[in-house]
């Protein structure tokens, strides 16, 4: 395991020490490490996230990196050390997103997705799913801002045709 | 702090796709009317075929299917998804109540009703059907998938002329049934099975029993022979299942399962494994009314145990691996409202159940339809 350390600045300035292991969950730092256009005392900016953000994305990066390294390094646990292993990830993402706000949430998957960490990204998605599955369209449009561009005939032909999911 | 309120303003829509492929059916279908970009998206071709290949793990679910003189309820029992109700009123009374000819594949259920073959979507909660090719003859049905092609085709056989077959390709065009080769055999009744693009049911040659398949894409019939010690012991059911992508012909035992498994289709290479019921069969609650209705993707086996005495239905799964079991029990009488407001008095008799059923967003609008549709109404 690499003990290198590397350090994230965020849009509001905060600086934040990682483990090289940990930060190469995301595409772009991982790429960024490879050309070394990484110096080793200098912060890596990242305009697009902010200090509170990243301390989640970092979290969760500090998380998985343990997870990946033991796939790695105990090809011999049994199956259900390994299903254990899971459910420990599972209760613990759980947790993770049970605390968050929609907003914050919604802050986390654009941050995920500019530092394209993909299991991140599915994990946001599905929260957020989950989230907004019970509710009505209009509140769905609050919380995504969308203007309604139907026709309140078109949105009636809409909502009947469909009557049953309104149940 | 102005930003924050429209906290999702800046979600590109890429994301927002990401977020709609993950939400249940239900709510898709009602947040078409959020606007006419979300409604287009979710109407999409590409759409809806990422949402049926998108974690099958998550959305397959099993389906119970009960019958009450002209209703026919179907209700979704699944580990992670709220249970769904799909009620199909028939319009004529009489209806067979033959299990094997209901199928559920790639999100689709067809079945036989008088003189039709109903295709229905419940997740969509529509349905077409189509005149049976054979008006006096009795004819078998089995529906398929040709996953290369992303087309459904049903195949249609009489017991009597087995020489030939009738194929329709379901689709936007006008479907019509064409006729093609058969290889002659005896009909044994059982459910048909499509696993990956390729349909099988089992069938006799007047000698021994085998296995049909037949590829839904390339529409050629191939006979597989069968093990000669699965012949043992015939007095039971007749079952198929798919076992981890493979085909597995079932054999109840006293008390345990024989699955011979078809490693290789090509070389009809078979394999066979016990399963360990994980209930006694003198079990109170499971009592003899119990069966293997599949197996799930991720290799857990669902019993179905119906008990009459207290009408209930029980559903185990099991996992062989883990020998874990967890038991589900569905009380028939919980929804009373359900069935008096649809104008049951009591609850129905138990038909069958369909193991890994997927929700599907395809539409049947715009296939063709048959002037017999007028019998049913479905909601």
């Amino acid at each position: 395991m690499s003990s290198n350390m590397i350090m994230l600045k965020s849009s509001d300035g905060a600086s934040f020490e990682i483990e090289e292991a940990a930060a190469r969950k995301s595409k772009i730092i991982a790429n960024m490490i490879e050309v070394e256009c990484v110096d080793e005392d200098k912060a890596i900016p990242l305009q697009n996230v902010t200090g509170n953000i990243l301390a989640l994305v970092i979290e969760y990066c500090n998380k998985h990196i343990v997870d990946d390294d033991d796939d790695v390094a105990t090809e011999e646990a049994s199956e259900e050390e390994e299903e254990a292993k899971k459910k420990k990830v599972d209760d613990w993402e759980a947790e993770f997103m049970n605390s968050m706000s929609l907003e914050t949430m919604f802050e986390l998957l654009l941050a995920a997705n500019y530092l394209n960490i993909k299991s991140l990204i599915d994990l946001v998605c599905q929260t957020i799913a989950n989230n907004i599955k019970d509710k009505t369209p209009e509140e769905v449009r609050k919380i995504f801002s969308i203007e309604n561009d139907f026709t309140p005939e078109e949105e009636e032909e809409i909502r009947k045709e469909n009557a049953w999911a309104f149940g | 702090m102005e930003r924050r309120k429209e906290h999702a303003k800046w979600i590109p829509f890429d994301l927002t796709r990401e977020i709609l492929l993950r939400l249940p059916a239900k709510s898709l279908m009602r947040f078409r009317c959020v606007s006419k970009l979300w409604a287009s998206v979710t109407s999409d071709q590409d759409f809806i075929n990422s949402f049926t290949t998108q974690s099958p793990i998550q959305r397959s679910c099993l389906i119970l299917n009960l019958q009450k003189n002209d209703k026919k309820l179907f209700f979704s029992v699944s580990q992670h998804n709220n249970p769904e109700k799909y009620l199909l009123t028939l319009q004529k009374k009489k209806c067979y109540k033959s299990c094997f000819q209901i199928q559920s594949v790639h999100g689709l259920i067809s079945f036989h009703y008088l003189h039709d073959i109903v295709i229905w979507n419940p997740t969509m909660r529509q349905y077409v059907t189509f005149p049976k090719p054979y008006k006096r003859k009795l004819t078998i049905s089995y529906l398929g998938y040709d996953t290369i092609g992303n087309t459904y085709k049903l195949l249609s056989k009489s017991c009597s002329r087995t020489d030939e077959a009738y194929v329709l390709t379901l689709g936007t065009k006008e479907s019509s049934w064409r006729k093609i080769k058969s290889i002659p055999t005896r009909y044994l009744p059982c459910k048909g099975i499509c696993i990956n693009g390729v349909l099988f049911y089992i069938v006799s040659d007047g000698f021994r029993i085998k296995i049909m398949s037949f590829d839904v894409r390339t529409e050629k019939f191939k006979l597989i022979q069968t093990h000669s010690c699965m012949h043992d012991d015939l007095t039971s059911k007749l079952s198929l299942v798919s076992y981890k992508g493979k085909l597995a012909w079932v054999i109840l035992e006293s008390c345990f399962y024989k699955l011979w498994v078809l490693e290789d289709a090509k070389n009809e290479e078979w394999s066979c494994k016990d399963f360990h019921l994980p209930f006694s069969p003198k079990d109170p609650i499971v009592k003899v009314n119990y069966f293997l209705s599949g197996v799930t993707n991720d290799g857990e086996f669902i019993y179905v145990s119906v008990s009459l005495q207290d009408k209930k239905i029980y559903v185990s799964y099991y996992d062989p691996k883990r020998n874990s079991n967890k038991r589900i029990k569905i009380e028939r009488f919980e929804d009373e409202e359900f069935w008096l407001r649809n104008g049951c008095r009591d609850d129905g008799e138990f038909i069958g159940s369909l193991p890994n059923h997927i929700e599907n967003l395809m539409s049947l609008k715009s296939i063709a339809c048959s002037p017999s549709a007028s019998f049913f109404r479905a909601f």
